[in-house]
């Protein structure tokens, strides 16, 4: 153990302490914390914890399945279903053999159920609706209680109209704390639930309907620029948990500037002699990919799925192609048929996104975010793995240093000649 | 005119009587145009067929014959030759006073009501009296007598006013006559400018098919799409092109109508019509139980009857009174024989004992039962006929207000947030085109409706006024009303 992990643990002790003493304590720095055993501290980003009450030595939590607003990025808010006023719901975090009693009061407009997806528990508390139990009807309040027997990555999202509720966001993550962890402690340990909904630009709802052109992607219910960035420090062991409750697509996660291994599914722990480097993992929709690795550059790394449509905000799918199109006699046309009417994507689609042009209400087409060096023209499934000396001290908010020199830049005359380049 | 809450209304209402009397009174179109003639030199004809000629010009290139292409304000739909300014364009009112004075059958009219004048002053003259004169000149033998028909004299005055009755009548005619032809002025008129109207929304919808042309051709040459997509522009700009020419006879038909009513050739028809319909009033200008009332009150069918029964009933009284009254003749005379005149005189009288007239006066009383009868019908008749103008008038403004309450705006938000899609990339430029189409196809039945509700107003003023006319309901505009389709292309 590093000094680092041990000043964690004896605060985490501390921490536990005086939260027992208190039947009524409120336990979230409990549920961050991943109850000790050893266990590195549990971040969601952009997400939240279950709070925790242990009676009689079983953790006891509460899922309030509710309808309300959720902002996907700051010029974009949307009616959804989620779990204590979050979507995806608060992340539950437990130890490997825990008896866990999750009650779940219904709050939405329909019936529902919870469904703990990956997990190994009697089959009437796995919440298929019809299958496994009677639907939680409005106003219903149900009890889920299991030993949560192996350690893992999971998720738990609605058994019930589940086209509907997963489209309109009733997913979360469950982790599972091991015992003894199988391999090599971590100092860092991220929780990033993928999403896909369909907005129209300007609607206030994701289309429950749709089963492709999904067009705001996000992590922990966030699209870029509103993703919080991953602050991990230079030679630290950095886990990250991936899950997928998407609708329909899956998504090949990259990370740049380092290679990861996988090293735990939603099924358990990949053995080490069968795990492999990757820089792209592919996480499938209802499915969790656990990566691990060791950044050794410094910087500000783009971490996003690889599909370019996912790292976009609502750009329509079934527009003529303009590019390369030359459009001047029908631009003269326009100013007497539409004079608000402008050409757009005859050179190509970059800096869409700055455009100063009237949009509908609550819709961010082609939007990216503010980036050191120029505006970032991506959205949606994107956000910044910041791999700093010192990540307790930095800045989240802020962009990495570059070394004078480190930096791609404009070719002088004087190289160009030296290498024999001709532009 | 209290019936009338609208000014508009109310003054065209007025000039309708004042049209009425300008019948009779041709110095009202002094300085008008003059009568056709036939060897009248002619008006150059207008350039027709242009939208199958050549594609709507570029902005910035000529718009002449273009209507609707003009520059800048979205109003405007003169020609480009008619652009300078007001000063050849004819007002309503003033097409309407040309109309009084020249139109060939309200001259006609008006002659016929001389006519009846002169019958009237000829019922009122008095009889001449008969001078004899005979003689043998060898002989020195002459005759001379002097006959005059003394009853025929006493009874003129009762004959004139008679026919006085006559004459009315004739000027009812004349005044009916003038109000219908007031009110094909007015239908006229606004078929024309909805047809110039019309005909400018369809140019306008021309151009933005042929940016749509355009925009498909662009993407072909860049090798952006299929020739099946551009086909599918072109061919619909092709077939656009077909409705501006038939807007454009449209247009020019109604124009000749116009001036046929106005009885104008050559020069004189090259006047401007104003851009645009005027608005209607807001409110529904007509109380209910004015329609009947004001109608029955203002026919002119009914005064014209009501003039021929008292003309019948006094020539029933006349022919009544004249039956008994026996037939005095005075008779005077002098004779001369042998150089000397003798003197004389004598009386004639028809004994009224057979012939007291009672077959003529049974057929004139008859005659005013009728009209009697005819009165009661025309009057059930008039009173239908005011409440159908009132219906039509009621739903054409129901109609014109619903396109400028609802259509155009819901049309205009369409529009208005197919752009903010378009900004956002979520439509094409061609669905966009579309919706503009679609906006200005819904322009063009608002122009329907807008005449509609015109033509309504002239027909229900015009009973208002005294005479039913025809032709009060305007073709509907429900048929032409655009389907919502987006853009099927790209
Ligand atoms: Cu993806």
């Amino acid at each position: 153990m590093d000094r680092r992990s041990f000043m964690k643990m004896t605060g985490l002790a501390a921490a536990g302490a005086s939260i027992l003493a208190s039947a009524d304590a409120v336990a979230a720095p409990l549920a961050r914390a991943g109850i000790g055993r050893g266990n590195s501290r549990l971040v969601t980003p952009n997400g939240q914890a279950l709070q925790w009450r242990i009676v009689d030595g079983v953790k006891v939590g509460h899922l309030v399945a509710e309808a309300f607003e959720h902002e996907f990025a700051p010029g974009m808010k949307a009616e959804v279903w989620g779990y204590n006023g979050g979507t995806p719901g608060p992340t539950i975090e437990a130890n490997e053999g825990d008896r866990v009693r999750i009650y779940v009061t219904n709050k939405l407009p329909e019936a529902t159920t919870v469904h703990w997806h990956g997990f190994v528990l009697p089959a009437g508390m796995d919440g298929v609706a019809g299958l496994n139990q009677r639907p939680i009807e409005p106003g219903e309040t149900f009890k889920y209680e299991f030993v949560v027997k192996y350690p893992g990555t999971y998720m738990y999202h609605s058994h019930y109209d589940e086209m509907t509720q997963i489209a309109l966001g009733m997913v979360g993550m469950f982790i599972v704390h091991p015992r003894v962890e199988p391999g090599p402690r971590v100092d860092r340990d991220f929780v990033l639930m993928a999403h896909e909904w369909k907005m129209e630009a300007g609607a206030r709802r994701p289309d429950p309907n749709a089963m492709s052109d999904f067009n705001v992607l996000t992590f922990n219910g966030k699209a870029f620029p509103a993703t919080a960035p991953l602050v991990v420090g230079k030679g630290e062991r950095v886990r990250i948990r991936f899950g997928n409750l998407g609708p329909m697509d899956h998504h090949p996660i990259h990370l740049h500037g380092l290679a990861f291994n996988v090293t735990a599914t939603d099924g358990g722990y990949v053995p080490r002699s069968a795990q492999y480097p990757e820089t792209t993992v592919l996480v499938p929709v209802g499915s969790t990919r656990v990566i691990e690795f060791v950044p050794e550059e410094e910087g500000d790394w783009a971490m996003h799925c690889h599909m370019t449509h996912h790292v976009m905000m609502q750009m329509g799918h079934g527009l003529p192609n303009m590019v390369g199109a030359d459009t001047r006699q029908l631009d003269r046309r326009m100013s007497r048929v539409l004079p608000a009417y402008m050409t757009m994507g005859t050179k190509g689609m970059g800096g869409m996104g700055e455009m100063p042009m009237q949009m509908p209400p609550n819709s961010l087409p082609m939007r990216g975010g503010e980036g050191p060096f120029s505006y970032i023209d991506m959205g949606g499934m994107f956000t910044v793995l910041k791999v700093r000396k010192d990540p307790d001290r930095a800045d989240p908010n802020g962009w990495y240093a570059y070394p004078r020199g480190s930096v791609a830049t404009t070719a002088s005359a004087d190289e160009l000649a030296r290498d024999g380049i001709a532009t | 005119m209290k019936r009338f809450a609208h000014t508009a209304i109310r003054r065209s209402s007025g000039s309708l009587v004042a049209a009425a009397l300008l019948a009779a009174a041709p110095a009202a179109a002094e300085g008008g145009p003059s009568a056709a003639s036939l060897d009248a030199p002619t008006a150059p004809l207008p350039r027709l067929g242009l939208s199958l000629e050549t594609d709507p010009p570029l902005p910035g290139e000529s718009t002449a014959g273009w209507y609707g292409l003009g520059p800048a304000s979205p109003g405007n739909a003169l020609p480009a030759s008619a652009r300078q300014g007001s000063g050849n364009e004819l007002t309503l009112e003033r097409a309407v006073e040309i109309a009084l004075h020249n139109n060939g059958e309200l001259r006609a009219v008006r002659h016929e009501l001389e006519m009846t004048r002169g019958l009237q002053r000829q019922a009122g003259v008095l009889p001449n009296p008969h001078l004899e004169l005979e003689g043998v000149p060898h002989h020195g033998a002459a005759e001379v007598a002097i006959e005059y028909p003394i009853t025929r004299a006493l009874l003129a005055p009762f004959r004139s006013s008679a026919a006085a009755a006559e004459v009315g009548a004739a000027r009812l005619r004349a005044k009916a006559a003038a109000i219908r032809t007031a009110f094909e002025v007015r239908s006229a008129w606004y078929a024309a400018q909805a047809a110039q109207q019309k005909l400018a929304l369809s140019n306008q919808a021309l151009d933005a098919f042929v940016a749509g042309r355009d925009a498909a051709r662009a993407l072909l040459v860049a090798g952006n799409t299929i020739a099946l997509d551009t086909a599918t522009q072109e061919a619909a700009y092709e077939g656009a092109r077909i409705r501006s020419a038939q807007l454009e006879l449209e247009y020019h038909d109604a124009r000749e109508k116009l001036h046929r009513l106005l009885g104008l050739h050559g020069e004189a028809t090259t006047f401007t019509l104003p851009a645009a319909l005027p608005a209607a009033p807001a409110a529904f200008p007509i109380e209910d139980e004015a329609a009947e009332k004001g109608a029955i009150a203002a026919s002119i069918e009914l005064a014209e009857l009501q003039q021929r029964m008292e003309a019948s009933s006094s020539r029933a009284s006349l022919g009544s009174a004249a039956g008994w009254i026996p037939d005095v003749s005075l008779r005077a005379f002098g004779e001369r024989e042998e150089g000397e005149w003798a003197m004389g005189g004598g009386i004639e009288l028809s004994l009224p004992i057979f012939d007291r007239g009672q077959g003529a006066v049974a057929a004139e009383r008859a005659s005013l039962a009728a009209l009697k009868a005819r009165h009661e019908a025309l009057a059930t008749e008039i009173r239908s006929a005011a409440r159908a103008a009132r219906n039509r008038l009621r739903i054409a403004h129901a109609e014109l207000g619903h396109y400028e309450r609802s259509v155009l705006p819901t049309r205009a938000k369409v529009l208005e947030e197919a752009v903010l899609q378009y900004n956002a990339m979520q439509v094409g430029v061609f669905q966009l085109l579309q919706y503009r189409r679609d906006q200005l196809e819904a322009q063009l039945a608002h122009v329907d409706a807008l005449r509609g509700y015109w033509t309504a107003a002239a027909a229900f003023e015009a009973v208002q006024s005294g005479a039913r006319v025809e032709g009060g309901a305007a073709p509907s505009s429900a048929a032409a009303a655009p389907s919502s389709s987006g853009g099927d292309s790209h």
